[in-house]
């Protein structure tokens, strides 16, 4: 726990208590995905689904990435994380990214995963909404998730359909924003 | 034939209609009722089923059974999302 950051962070209006039960929720929403995504990238095979298999696994990767960094600020802030993975699992900020009925149906797989990231780009809006001007460490930590999500979306829509992402794959390591809170 | 007052169809349709003052609607906050309502310029929606509005909590910062018309004005995304709820009734003044 680190005290004084607690006090400026509720000095500054922020509701802290709040602010950890948010974050614990978007660690389970980013544990779940990392595992729910790992099914998702093991169906997706064949002609269609071999070419969606890297982004999917980049943004699995950084999902965990998301993960292992959201944890230090959780204890820094005094919160902890549930005792069992069922309760973290069911507190999560976001709808399980279940293996859709049909599987070998890679439209439908992109679905969950755009929804997926969806939901994350909202969750982490929100918590950037809360903290800017206020709580600095967590909305650089939130903006820095954020900016991965939205480029997780952008990959997931292009394939759908809606538009170019205007992005290349990741060239090298993973995280471009997030691995300065992993180092 | 009619329905059974006692059947799940005819209490979904006699809920189709219906009207909520505020203190009706606080009911459904998923606290003191499994059934999660919360109303959006008028409507009433039944979100009991959503994953996103365990208990009666949604992202940590707002409650159901209330009024969420100015909430969602703040919200990062749009009404269009309630779409995919039924609409269980009216939200009417006090």
């Amino acid at each position: 726990m680190a005290r004084v950051a607690i006090e400026m962070v509720k000095k500054s209006g922020v509701d802290v208590d709040q602010l950890v039960e948010l974050l614990v929720k978007n660690a389970a929403a980013e544990l779940t995905t990392y595992y729910y995504y790992t099914i998702l990238r093991a169906n997706l095979i064949g002609l269609e689904g071999e070419g969606i298999k890297e982004i999917a696994e980049t943004a699995r990767i950084e999902d965990r990435n998301h993960f292992e960094a959201l944890v230090p600020r959780i204890y820094e802030l005094g919160g902890e994380l549930p005792e069992n993975m069922k309760d973290f699992h069911d507190v999560s900020a976001c709808p399980p990214a279940s293996l859709p009925k049909g599987p070998t149906d890679v439209k439908a797989v992109l679905k969950v995963l755009v929804e997926a990231e969806r939901c994350a780009v909202r969750g982490y809006t929100h918590i950037c909404n809360l903290t800017a001007g206020k709580d600095h460490r967590t909305y650089d930590l939130a903006l820095a998730i954020l900016n991965e999500e939205i480029e997780h979306e952008s990959w997931f829509s292009e394939f759908l359909g809606e538009g170019p992402s205007g992005h290349f794959l990741r060239r090298g390591d993973t995280s471009p924003f997030v691995s300065k809170f992993l180092k | 034939m009619g329905l059974l007052p006692c059947s799940p169809l005819f209490s979904i349709m006699s809920m189709k209609m219906r009207t909520f003052t505020k203190e009706e609607l606080a009911k459904y906050n998923g606290q003191d009722n499994t059934q999660v309502f919360i109303a959006y310029k008028g409507k009433v929606y039944d979100v009991s089923n959503s994953f996103l509005w365990q208990n009666g909590r949604h992202q940590v910062t707002h409650v159901a059974g209330k009024d969420l018309t100015e909430d969602l004005a703040q919200a990062p995304h749009g009404s269009g999302l309630l779409d995919i709820f039924p609409v269980v009734g009216t939200l009417i003044e006090d």
